[in-house]
């Protein structure tokens, strides 16, 4: 009845494609599982599965959603990546955005994207988002 | 003693959003005010589990607010950061309660039901976290958040200020109203109006609500007003990203821009009552009126009925049931009051597109309820919106 405050239908972007490679140890870690969580409407969230090739290679798809913004609820997406390598698992990337347009993780798109199984989460914080990785990247394409 | 900036009140009250996971407790204590040097041991901190919402709606179990210990340039200061309604806990929403009520706050004073709800969920980890500090030398414990965050970090500097001996700092950006005039009285002397930073967009209607007898603290003071463009009725000018960019680089006495209109004088109460230009309910300034009129027209029948207002506004029934049973009072009283009870009548009835009565005796103490009522769902409809329409 009322037009106030209704929101408007505007899509989100989940997960911006991200390719890179994984290293165990300065190897390739070849055909490491990834396990991929996405979290922004409940706190169960959706999890995925993908796959690195002999090389370590990995490629992930975009994930988008349309959803109705309300300014009285903040949007919050939560993605999370582990890899599972010889037996082990390992938390390589914690994020949590309140942007959402395609590359707002990194502000752009990341080169160069590598990430070593056994180094330690580094804090990133901006005004948009929280995250902590275990990955490198060379310069990010704006 | 240590005072936030603007810039970095801010940027804790909109960090904390994005502290969805255990992991991410330890990315948000990267944040300059936590640092320590290599070596020295990490600031404690604790993870509050909330409920979020009232008891009708649902009983969320949400990660809410964190207490942490301040870093080497903070040292000697206690951190209470609180959460605003999320994507993923909306239905938690603390306007879609049908049913705003008013409830003693662990101080005994008259507040918001779904916010000392909140609020209390989270006491006893408060409670041992600063108990925690005791014998050690705490000079403040700053209270920080944005919007529903923004109404708990006032509860919860309120506590502080009368159970510790501890100084609070509030610090808040398009917080809602948590209590009655008794209450933000009280807060505002338990405090010190020097120590509360209210930060507020003109076009944010969250500020603007619970209506009266809900009312802002620190009482008496204008807080921090900030310019914003934003149709009211966008609600846009009420997101911490918002806040964030209109905080930045300024400090504390360079946020202090004057209210436009003078609505608490009362004759221009009264010559807005009075007005018969047609009213435009998606603008804040009528939402200020509002407000101001109905508290003028309460008063007004008040001093000529002699009820006490305040014990009349604790107990069972709503807000709404018992200012419509003081304006239908008003009605049966002398025509220089019954006359403002009218007016306000006319006013709200217009905004809502409804007749207005020719003959006062058609106000019964039903039809007044029922325009506050609608007046009030009006007023909250952003919230309701984001749940319904979700």
């Amino acid at each position: 009845m009322s037009i106030f405050f209704k929101g408007e239908e505007v899509e989100a972007v989940l997960f911006s494609p991200l390719e890179g490679q994984l290293t165990y140890k300065g190897k390739p870690a070849a055909g490491a599982k990834i396990k991929l969580w996405i979290a922004w409407k409940d706190k169960q969230g959706e999890t995925e599965y993908f796959s690195a090739d002999e090389q370590g290679y990995f490629k992930l798809p975009k994930k988008t959603v349309v959803y109705r913004d309300s300014p009285l609820a903040q949007i919050v997406i939560v993605q999370e990546l582990y890899v599972e390598y010889q037996a082990n698992s390992y938390l390589i990337w914690s994020l949590s955005k309140t942007k959402t347009g395609e590359f707002s993780e990194l502000g752009g798109k990341p080169i160069g994207f590598r990430c070593e199984l056994e180094d330690e989460l580094e804090t990133i914080r901006t005004d948009d988002v929280l995250m902590g990785t275990a990955c490198q990247w060379d310069s990010i394409e704006k | 003693m240590a005072e936030l900036s603007p810039r970095v009140a801010a940027e804790l009250a909109s960090d904390i959003y994005r502290v969805q996971t255990d992991n991410q407790v330890v990315f948000f204590m990267s944040h300059p005010v936590f640092k320590t040097k290599k070596g020295s041991p990490k600031p404690a901190f604790q993870h509050m589990k909330a409920e979020v919402g009232g008891r009708v709606v649902l009983n969320f179990k949400d990660g809410f607010g964190v207490c942490a210990e301040g870093g080497d340039n903070n040292k000697n200061e206690l951190f209470l950061i609180f959460r605003g309604t999320t994507t993923s806990n909306r239905k938690a929403d603390f306007l879609t309660d049908a049913r705003i009520g008013i409830k003693n706050s662990t101080a005994g004073l008259p507040v918001h039901c779904g916010f000392d709800h909140c609020f209390r969920s989270m006491h006893d980890s408060i409670k041992r976290f600063i108990a925690s500090y005791s014998g050690k030398p705490v000079s403040v414990v700053h209270c920080i958040g944005h919007s529903l965050g923004g109404a708990v970090a006032g509860l919860a500097a309120d506590w502080i200020s009368r159970n510790t001996s501890y100084k609070a700092k509030l610090y808040t950006f398009g917080a809602p109203r948590v209590g009655t005039d008794w209450f933000a009285k009280s807060t505002t002397s338990s405090i010190g109006s020097h120590n509360m930073h209210r930060v507020y967009h003109r076009t944010d209607p969250v500020p603007m609500v619970p209506l009266y007898p809900f009312i802002q603290a620190p009482y008496g003071c204008d807080g921090h007003y900030v310019y914003s463009a934003e149709p009211l009725t966008s609600g846009a000018a009420h997101r911490m990203a918002q806040y964030m960019r209109s905080v930045d680089g300024k400090s504390w006495s360079q946020l202090c821009a004057k209210p436009e209109q003078p609505y608490n004088i009362e004759s221009a109460i009264e010559s807005w009552l009075k007005s018969k230009s047609p009213v435009n309910s998606s603008s804040a300034a009528f939402w200020r009126w509002v407000d101001s009129a109905i508290i003028y027209v309460i008063k007004k029948v008040a001093m000529a009925a002699i009820l006490t207002l305040q014990a009349a506004f604790i107990g069972t029934f709503t807000v709404a049931d018992k200012i419509a049973y003081i304006l239908a009072k008003g009605i049966d009283l002398a025509e220089n009051v019954s006359y403002w009870v009218e007016r306000l009548m006319a006013k709200l009835m217009q905004a809502l597109g409804m007749k207005v009565p020719s003959d006062k005796k058609q106000l019964t103490q039903q039809l007044i309820r029922s325009v506050l009522e609608r007046t009030r769902e009006k007023a909250n409809r952003e919230a309701r919106n984001a749940i319904t329409k979700l």
